[in-house]
């Protein structure tokens, strides 16, 4: 924990470095950081409201459901990296399923979400089986899914399910009563219901990992797949589950991102949250419950970025540096910490 | 090194290191003259892995001087201490199994940019002479088996320029005949002016090849001695610090049958036959031991057993047929097995021991509570364990990988004994245990076996598996043979069955 901190501090400080080489105010950078994550003015000593926090945690939500469906499958030793591709196919899916079936309501919701966690599954379940039975490298076989999902969505929403024929590549919107409507509170702080099923979500992996026999099993086999053969595991079938719950539960990331926030699928579905989801991941390390803090700070960034841009011109992109210096020197320590053992 | 240079080889002065709270080398004074075959003696966890890993510069001392040849180094790392002609050989090989076993050699050694295989093969094949080795070099060094890998790991020392060579429990993967053979090359290797240091549990080695013995008790160095002007008997009561009490030979005479193979055949995964029994009864309360060289089908019989393997033809557990329960039904039916290397097949070395306790045991109910997984009940497990066969751990929280090699295999072995099996597998289950280790695990199995179990025991210690098992069987080129009756304690006569020479 020291040590990642340390990392933050480190990456933060060749950050300062590189930007006042470039000849970038810092003061600027640093406040408009904090005016855009926290709502506090440090010049003025003023709180503007609840905006940039719920602003945040409406970014982190995809975040954390993605990156938590990363880290269970890297806790028994696959890394899959179609989380992307199962998040896009289990929004579609949670979309048709609100317009075709006309879902509606919390049973209405639950259904869509279900039904967009199968299609994850599915999705993740080809690569899933490669990996258990066939030795095929599952990082291959997931990102050439992903390619696969990216652009059978898109033929799906410039057809089949397209809004209206020869418009934009996207469904309709899906009712009001069928979405996931975020809660307003006092003082303009939003809640995104979806943030909560994240948390919960990764609450119960960490029982269930740590806890439970079958989830012991789960993370034996991704720490010593002999050690877990001799102690009567079947690898091969906890390896396919592992795949399997990894992707149902980016297909939630999707239908939840679907029907707390997009309301349609279109194209422009996903910035990219199933690749960022990776860093998360890797960031918190072999904890469950560490995916909430990373995907916090990986939304805090790309929040402080855009504000950064509006208020001084920084551009945005400036968050993706400070993501990769994070993951790079957050790396290097666990090595380190690693190789003097 | 220059053969005249009249310095020691080695000189270590004050060496101390800490672990945590623990010392585990204390102001040790050690010193090696040049051409002699130096041996390290002392218990699990005595602090001899510690000392060499310093010497070989994988550690830092905390404090002390080293001396090589006379003059003072500071290694910072391996790689220094490989330029100054020091090897290590290491219990667990750092050989890689899918690599050639050229390959494995040329690996990290430099040399030209282009690798020239043929040159490389034909000095490889007369450093391998040197030691009385033959290998296959462009198989995968994997299909020579462990026995193969830790050949290759000494071997690589020597294509290294090594004239220091350390050698941790070098031969306890080794056949008699190999092991043998390797002593004899590295005597003649010391004639050269070159410098051994084997570090041991087996006192008959010291004995029968080294000229010169250091004693080493709980971090602290007990003794110097001159083999020829020792005993055995001298040397394991200074090791353990007071006289060892008699092994004690197995009580208790067999039951019923308990465990019945007929017509028995292990399967690889293609379903070729790799291990062939034709009949064998083992009766509750017996222990059988199986003597062979390695890779003989030993591992593969005993993982058919425990169901990791499949196999062909009857195996019967108290009258039931098990043959189609899988691992985990076998395990829950008192199965068990001592895997051969538990580092890398039992034990997650940057887990807790407490988890580490709980592989193979996860589905008991004994550790739930409803319905989750209890930390107490993994705590109480893992300190039973750890007792049973006196692994010294300072608390159950840290990771495995904080304990020395011979105490995380007691740790492992105790798991195996904690789960009271009512039949005990063990691949080279006294492997890196020093004499009181191995004595503790025999008496635990046979108050097991007391209580009704039954075990069967793969080992290379002939001596401890005559000594403590009620029958040995003997197993070369897959079959396992009887030993005819009026042979059963003839060590001669069985060597002669491990290599394929009698019936």
């Amino acid at each position: 924990m020291i040590r990642v901190t340390l990392a933050i501090a480190a990456a933060l400080g060749v950050l300062a470095a590189l930007l006042a080489l470039a000849g970038v105010p810092l003061r600027d950078v640093a406040v408009s950081f904090v005016e855009g994550t926290t709502g506090w003015i440090p010049d003025r000593g003023e709180f503007v409201g609840w905006q940039p926090v719920s602003e945040v945690l409406r970014r982190a939500t995809p975040l954390l459901l993605t990156g938590l469906a990363v880290q269970i499958a890297l806790q028994a030793g696959s890394f899959n990296i179609g989380a992307e591709g199962q998040l896009r196919v289990g929004g579609l899916v949670a979309a048709w399923a609100c317009l075709s079936l006309g879902l509606t309501g919390p049973l209405g919701i639950v259904v869509a979400t279900i039904l967009g966690a199968a299609a994850g599954l599915l999705w993740a379940a080809p690569a899933a089986w490669i990996r258990a039975f066939r030795g095929g490298h599952e990082v291959i076989s997931t990102i050439m899914l992903n390619y696969v999902a990216v652009f059978a969505t898109e033929f799906v929403v410039s057809g089949p399910m397209q809004e209206r024929p020869g418009g934009e590549p996207t469904t309709a919107v899906i009712p009001e009563a069928a979405s996931l409507s975020a809660i307003t509170f006092g003082g303009g702080f939003v809640l995104y219901p979806a943030l909560l099923v994240g948390i919960g979500l990764a609450i119960l992996a960490r029982l269930w990992l740590n806890r439970t026999p079958p989830g012991f099993e789960h993370r034996l086999v991704g720490a010593n797949p002999s050690a877990a053969a001799y102690a009567g595991v079947k690898t091969k079938w906890v390896s396919l589950r592992a795949l399997l719950l990894s992707g149902a539960v980016a297909g939630v990331a999707g239908a939840l991102h679907l029907l707390g926030q997009e309301r349609r699928y279109s194209i422009g579905f996903s910035p990219g949250y199933g690749f960022d989801s990776l860093g998360v991941a890797l960031l918190a390390g072999g904890h469950p419950l560490g995916v909430l803090p990373a995907a916090l700070l990986f939304a805090a960034i790309e929040q402080g970025a855009v504000r950064a841009q509006v208020a001084i011109g920084l551009p945005k992109e400036i968050s993706f540096v400070i993501q990769g210096l994070l993951l790079l020197l957050v790396a290097y320590v666990r090595w380190r910490r690693r190789s003097t053992l | 090194m220059d053969a005249t240079n009249p310095a020691p080889a080695v000189k270590m002065l004050g060496i101390s290191k800490r672990f945590g709270r623990v010392r585990a080398n204390d102001s040790i004074d050690f010193t090696v003259s040049r051409g002699t075959l130096h041996a390290i003696i002392g218990e699990n966890g005595s602090g001899k892995s510690t000392l060499m890993r310093i010497l070989y510069g994988s550690l830092r001392p905390d404090r002390g001087r080293i001396e090589i040849d006379g003059q003072r180094v500071s290694f910072h790392s391996p790689k220094d201490a490989i330029g100054l002609g020091v090897g290590m050989a290491s219990q667990q090989p750092s050989i890689i199994p899918e690599l050639s076993c050229i390959e494995n050699l040329l690996l990290g050694a430099g040399g030209p940019f282009l690798l020239q295989r043929d040159a490389a093969i034909a000095k490889a094949s007369a450093d391998a002479k040197r030691l009385g080795f033959e290998f296959e070099w462009t198989r995968s060094a994997g299909e020579s088996g462990p026995a193969g890998m830790q050949k290759l790991e000494i071997l690589r020392q020597l294509w290294r320029g090594a004239r220091l060579l350390i050698l941790d429990e070098p031969t306890v993967l080794l056949s008699p005949l190999d092991t043998e053979a390797l002593f004899r090359n590295l005597k003649s290797y010391v004639e050269e002016g070159n410098t051994v240091i084997l570090v041991t549990h087996r006192l008959r080695d010291v004995v029968d090849f080294c000229t010169h013995a250091t004693v080493l008790r709980g971090g602290k160095k007990v003794s110097d001695l001159i083999v020829s002007e020792t005993s055995l008997d001298q040397m394991s009561s200074l090791i353990v610090g007071e006289t060892a009490a008699p092994a004690s030979a197995t009580v208790g005479s067999p039951g019923d049958a308990l465990l019945s193979l007929k017509d028995f055949h292990a399967l690889q995964e293609d379903g070729r036959i790799a291990a062939t029994v034709e009949q064998l009864t083992v009766r509750s309360g017996e222990i059988v031991g199986i003597a062979g060289v390695d890779g003989n089908g030993q591992r593969p019989f005993l993982e058919s057993l425990l169901g990791v393997r499949r196999h062909k033809g009857s195996l019967v557990l108290a009258g039931t047929d098990i043959g189609r329960w899988s691992v985990r039904e076998r395990i829950a039916g008192g199965v068990t097995l001592i895997p051969e290397v538990v580092q890398t097949e039992g034990l997650v070395l940057d887990w807790p021991l407490l988890d580490n306790a709980l592989i193979g045991n996860q589905w008991r109910k004994e550790f739930r509570r409803s319905g989750l997984i209890d930390r107490r009940s993994k705590i109480g497990y893992a300190g039973r364990m750890a007792a049973r066969m006196r692994a010294k751990v300072r608390s159950v929280e840290e990771p495995a990988q904080n304990l020395s090699g011979g105490n995380q295999q007691r740790f492992a072995v105790g798991r195996a004994l904690e789960m009271k099996p009512r039949v005990c597998l063990g691949l080279q289950p006294t492997r890196g245990l020093d004499v009181s280790g191995a004595a503790t695990f025999y008496e635990e199995v046979a108050s097991l076996c007391g209580e009704g179990a039954c075990a069967i025991l793969v080992s290379n210690e002939l001596d401890e598996l005559l000594e403590r098992c009620h029958r040995v069987l003997v197993m070369f080129a897959g079959r396992l043979l009887e030993v005819p009756e009026s042979k059963s304690k003839d060590r001669h006569a069985i060597g002669r069955m491990m290599v394929g020479l009698d019936p």
